[in-house]
Order: structure tokens, then sequence, then C-alpha cells
């Protein structure tokens, strides 16, 4: 939380639309507090800003179905996905965190990931190897 | 329209004389031509004892009429042991569910609705309501009433489902 | 006195025949093709769902004790598709070892028609989808060689089993899509959230040899397109919530998308298609879909007051029948006299002349209960 209110918001950001929008549109699955469910729903709570320590990683949350397929326009989406991370996981995002910007989402989300599971490993596995906050998460290698 | 009205009026009728015989099976075929009439429902799905609505809202808890079940596909969960937002004893809440959007008529506000399903018995088998305001097809299982929500539960068999309200929506 | 009893005795026999002895042990099959008629009503069994069952019925028979073939059972919102080429039906159910509780096991069970027993299984992963029935939740393709099975965990996916060598090949993701609509050769189809259409062509070991998608084609927020199709021809016909088709030819392995066409014209009353199993066609290529008047946001599931049929390919309305109770699901026979089947309101079965629009009979006593989908015999 600490963290999250040292970042800089994002500009004509509405937080209360996002969080609204995501309990409508995300909520269901990915449960309450983004915490997702083992085995079936990916977290986001404390995880989700690991993927913006690759340039795949990054575009990899825009392309994945429940994003890309949602049914809000580009400009809420946007808003909803950088509210969601900086609420949920501001300590795993990369210093300087860069917001997505409206025409980045616009331009990715058309392109629907074919292989979200495998992609999501490999993607992950990549950013561990600079990352060791990741790869303890991953359990590649043993917390100490 | 007036010959139409007329029409499924008598239709609905005649299948609740019709049905009135057979059980569930009455109560589920007066629940399909509430669905086809828009004319008031017939008295069905209501359990023995009417329940009092919570402060803010009006109308009664065991009618799919109710204004929380505008998209609710299934058996009342206040029907079975449980209410509006808890589940019948020895059964389990699913966390993953779907979730929309209803218009409570005392303060006209949209209230966004979580649909859990309270799972590992079988049907419940009172209070069978469908509605689909906002029901989408299955290729938008987020807001898809005919998928059985029962998953991340131990048992995914489907017992009865809830109608919680976890936030208010956004004025359009 | 005991001579007179002995008299009347033989004279009663003889004009009484004595029943003769019966052997035990006899049990009817059916044949390997059934006739034109004969349907198969599935009774999701929606107040007890592991009870389901696949009643075979003979829609031409008033004889209560004649038209009642057999049955099935199909487990849980089983899934079910028919083969043409082979005598079997495919059913994919779900099991849990304590009834409504336990460890869940997933099924292919595979059925001949002659006994109506299972003659197979394939275990799948325990990912299928439960759903409301549909007719897109199991299909086959590769000439009836691969079964394919929608799966929902919330993730989506598509099981592949080769129904000939009766084994599991392979679990296909098709993210953001749902439903599989079999296409020509080893490929299939799924609609997906944001209007378009995923199409998977399989290797022949059923894995995933590659795949495409279409632009998104129809609007998900003001007109969503229905999931519930009229197949003829390889072509999908698919209804919107407002009434307009998109044709979509699934005969090669891209899916071709055509202009969509209103079912509705200039006709007034606010009539929309509705229902569970909306929509059929028979094989002359006319196409069927439930018709209520009034619709409105939600009304998309509503019972349908009246039949729509139309010509498919002239884009154009053949008749309009209406219905003596309505109904949530229909079907129709692939015959040259073809019968119009529907599960009304009352969960029983009317059957009407598909040509005339005559109500023929209503199939009421069968000890059904929810009988949701029903498809026409092969």
């Amino acid at each position: 939380m600490a963290l999250a209110m040292g970042l800089v918001p994002v500009a004509g950001a509405d937080d209360h639309r996002a969080r609204i929008n995501y309990m409508i549109h995300c909520q269901g699955c990915h449960l309450p507090e983004a915490v997702g469910f083992a085995g079936k729903v990916p977290r986001m709570n404390g995880f989700a800003g690991y993927f913006l320590h690759s340039q795949e990683g990054r575009e990899f949350l825009i392309r994945v179905p429940g994003v890309a397929t949602s049914s809000l326009p580009d400009d809420q989406l946007t808003e909803l996905m950088n509210w969601l991370l900086l609420t949920y996981s501001a300590e795993q995002l990369p210093e300087p965190f860069v917001p997505f910007s409206v025409a980045e989402v616009a331009a990715l989300r058309p392109d629907l990931e074919a292989d979200p599971e495998k992609t999501r490993m490999r993607i992950l596995r990549q950013i561990a190897r600079g990352l060791p906050s990741l790869a303890v998460e991953l359990e590649l290698i043993s917390g100490g | 329209m007036k010959w139409l009205d007329g029409m499924t009026e008598s239709g609905t009728r005649e299948i609740a004389s019709k049905t009135s015989r057979r059980g569930f099976l009455g109560r589920l075929a007066a629940v399909l031509a509430g669905g086809a009439a828009t004319i008031p429902l017939l008295p069905v799905a209501r359990s023995q004892e009417s329940s009092n609505p919570p402060p803010g809202e009006q109308g009664d808890p065991t009618s799919c009429e109710y204004w929380r079940y505008c998209a609710i596909d299934g058996f009342l969960c206040g029907c079975c042991g449980g209410s509006m937002n808890s589940c019948p004893p020895g059964t389990e809440m699913s966390p993953i569910t779907w979730i929309g959007t209803c218009e409570n008529p005392v303060d006209q506000k949209k209230y966004i609705i979580s649909y859990n399903d309270c799972c590992g018995k079988s049907s419940c088998g009172n209070c069978l309501c469908q509605r689909n305001e906002g029901d989408r097809p299955l290729y938008r299982p987020q807001v898809s009433n005919d998928i059985n929500w029962c998953l991340g539960t131990s048992s995914n068999s489907y017992h009865c489902s809830t109608a919680i309200v976890v936030g208010t929506a956004l004025d359009e | 006195m005991k001579k007179l009893m002995l008299v009347a005795l033989i004279c009663a026999s003889a004009v009484f025949a004595e029943i003769q002895p019966e052997p035990t042990g006899i049990i009817e099959t059916l044949p390997e093709t059934w006739p034109a008629h004969w349907i198969i009503a599935h009774d999701a069994a929606f107040f007890h769902m592991s009870d389901g069952k696949l009643i075979v019925l003979d829609a031409d028979s008033d004889d209560v004790t004649g038209r009642f073939k057999g049955f099935m059972n199909a487990s849980f919102i089983g899934m079910f598709v028919q083969a043409r080429t082979r005598p079997e039906i495919y059913l994919a159910e779900t099991f849990r070892s304590r009834g409504s509780r336990g460890e869940r096991t997933d099924v292919l069970t595979i059925y001949d028609k002659r006994t109506l027993g299972p003659v197979g299984e394939v275990v799948l992963p325990p990912k299928r989808s439960s759903n409301m029935p549909t007719d897109y939740n199991l299909q086959l393709v590769d000439d009836e060689k691969l079964a394919l099975i929608y799966n929902f965990t919330p993730a989506q996916s598509v099981s592949v089993v080769d129904v000939v060598a009766r084994e599991f090949l392979a679990e296909i993701p098709i993210p953001g899509c749902a439903l599989t609509y079999p296409m020509g050769g080893r490929a299939f189809s799924s609609v997906c959230g944001d209007g378009s259409l995923l199409t998977v062509v399989l290797g022949d070991d059923g894995q995933q040899a590659s795949s495409s998608r279409t632009e998104p084609f129809f609007d998900v927020d003001d007109d969503p397109m229905m999931e519930k199709a009229a197949m003829h021809g390889g072509i999908a016909y698919f209804p919107t919530f407002h009434g307009n088709i998109y044709p979509v030819d699934l005969n090669g392995t891209v899916p071709v998308v055509g202009e969509p066409w209103s079912m509705i014209g200039d006709e007034e009353g606010g009539w929309r298609p509705g229902g569970l199993q909306l929509a059929a066609s028979d094989s002359s290529g006319h196409l069927y879909f439930l018709m209520h008047a009034q619709g409105r946001e939600g009304s998309h599931k509503d019972p349908g007051v009246e039949v729509w049929v139309f010509d498919g390919e002239a884009e154009s309305r053949v008749s309009r029948i209406e219905l003596s109770l309505p109904a949530i699901s229909i079907a129709v026979t692939r015959d040259d006299n073809p019968l119009l089947i529907a599960t009304n309101i009352n969960m029983e079965i009317d059957v009407y002349d598909a040509t005339s629009g005559n109500h023929l009979r209503t199939l009421g006593d069968f000890g059904q209960e929810t009988p949701l989908i029903l498809r026409a015999a092969h």
C-alpha cells in the first residue's frame, strides 16, 4: 500500500470507475482482491506486476482472453489495468512503472493469446532469470 | 399487440390449470410460462412462508420477480435453507462465479450482484427461477447463466443460487 | 361332482387356451438404422442431474407402449452426438464417486444403438463444461473419427478423442472462445467473446496443427449472436438476439462468414428468436426457429409461440407454424415428410407435420421430467 501511494497516479484515471469495472468484469473468476484460485484462475494480487519486467510479458497481460475479449472500451480497459497493477501488485512492478497507454492496449487486444498457460510459464521463467523474487515465487529456487 | 397479450395470458392460464396436478413439473412449466409472458407471474416459486426483505429493499425474496434475481437461473437458496446471500447447511459456496447488475426499484440504483452457486448436494428443487436480463451466450462466460458455476468447490454438484450485492454500479 | 368340474375345466380350456410357460431372460434390441421418425429426448433431469436420460421414442406412434423404445442414462447434464456411419452414440458424462460428492470422473461413453448399452468409454480430463445442454458441446469431425468435447474450468479448451481407437488424444486451448462447431476435414471453429471465430486444424495425431481467427464480425454488446445455430450443408445459420442471421460456411478449414440477413423483415410485433434449443433444420435446407413476440432485453430464452421456417439459401421465410403450446426446444426429422418436434412448456413433446404445420399428437407419458433437448434419429 505504501508503495502504491508512492507511485505517480495515472493522469485522468478514475479509480472508482476502475474498481467497479474490476468487480463487474473480472472479479467473478479472479475473485475479490484479485487473489485468484489455485490451479484454476491465476492470482494477480502480489503477482501481476512481474509481467511488466519484459516487453513480451507486458503485452501478454493485454492479450490474455479475459482482458482482450472484455466488453470494456479501450480507455476504460487501460484505466482498469493500470489501477489493478498499482492497487494489487505495486510491489512487483519494475521501476519506473510505465502505465499502459490507450493506444497500446487498443493495438494489443485484437491479437488474442493462443495458449495462455504455456506462454505464461515461458514468459515468467524468462523474467525469473533476472528476478530472484519471482524465481522464489515460482519455486524455481528456494526462498531462504 | 392486444391480441398477443390475450393469447399469452390465456395460454398461461391453460398451462397452469393443466399442470397443477404435476408437482415440480407444474412449477417448471409455470416458470417457463412466466418467462414467455409480460404478465404478472403465476404464484410459483414461493416458499410456504414468505420472508421479509432486508432494509432498503422491497418485495418477496422468495419470488422470481424479486429485483436481485434479474438474471438468475436456478433454485433460490432462500427456499433451500440458505438465503439471498448465504448457502444452505452442508453445502459449499463456489468462489468462482459470474457477476451482473440489477436495478433496485426502491432507490433506482444499479447494484452489482454476484450469483455464487451453492454446491456439493444435488438440485435443491425448490423455487426454480429463470430470468435473463444481461445474460449473454456461452462465449461471454463471465455474464452467462447457462453455466454451472460450481467451479472451485470440492464437488461440482449444483444445489442452488445466491444473489449477493457486492457493490453499487456506476451511474450510466 | 368332481367329474363335472373336470368336464367344465376341459370345456373352459378349449375356449381359452392355457397360457404356456414363457422363457425368461429375453431382452429387446433395436434395429441398427432407426426409422426417420424416431427421436431422442434428452431428459436432463434438472431436479436430480445425475439421473439424466436419452429416451428413444417413435414420434409416429399414438400408442403409449409402442412409442417408448428404451433409454440410455446420461449423468450430470450429458452431452451427446449420434454417428451416421456407425450404430453408435457418443455421450460426455460426469460422475462423482459418492453421488453428489467424491472424486469426479468425466468420460465419453460409447453406446450401441442396437442394444442401448454402453460398449466402451474413454476417460476425459475432468474439465468438460457443465452447462445447459447444447448441440455444440460435443461434435464429431474427420469423418466421425474424432470427437471434440468443450471444456470450461473457467479456462476454455477442447478435448480430442479418437472414437474409433477409443483413446484420448489431446487437449486444445481455445482461450476466450466457446463450444465446438464441426468443419471440413479435421477442423473445428469456436465462437469468441470479441465476436470472432477461432478455427483449429488438427493433425492426424489429434494435436493442433494450425489455428486462425476471423475478424470480429458480430456485435457482442448490441446484437449478440446466439451460440445455437441451425446447420445445413455445412453452413451454420446463427441467429442474433434481434433476429438477424449470420450464415457461416464451415465446409472448408477456414470459415467463410456470409452477409447477415433479417428474419424479421418488416414484420411488426417485436418478434425475436428465443428458447433453449431454438434452431433446427431439415434435409431440404429449411431452417426452423422458435419465435416470440414483444422481445426485450432478457427475452432470448423465452419459449416460442411460433416456429418460423426459412429457406436458408433464398434467405426468405417459407411458413409460420403456430404452436399449440409455447415451446423451449425444437428438432426436425431428416426425411422427405419431416416432423417438427417441440418440447412444450408443460415438458411434453408436441409433434407437428413440419410441412403443413398441423399438430399431430402430444407425447406426454414417457416417464419424462425435463426433456430439454430433442434430436431426430440418424
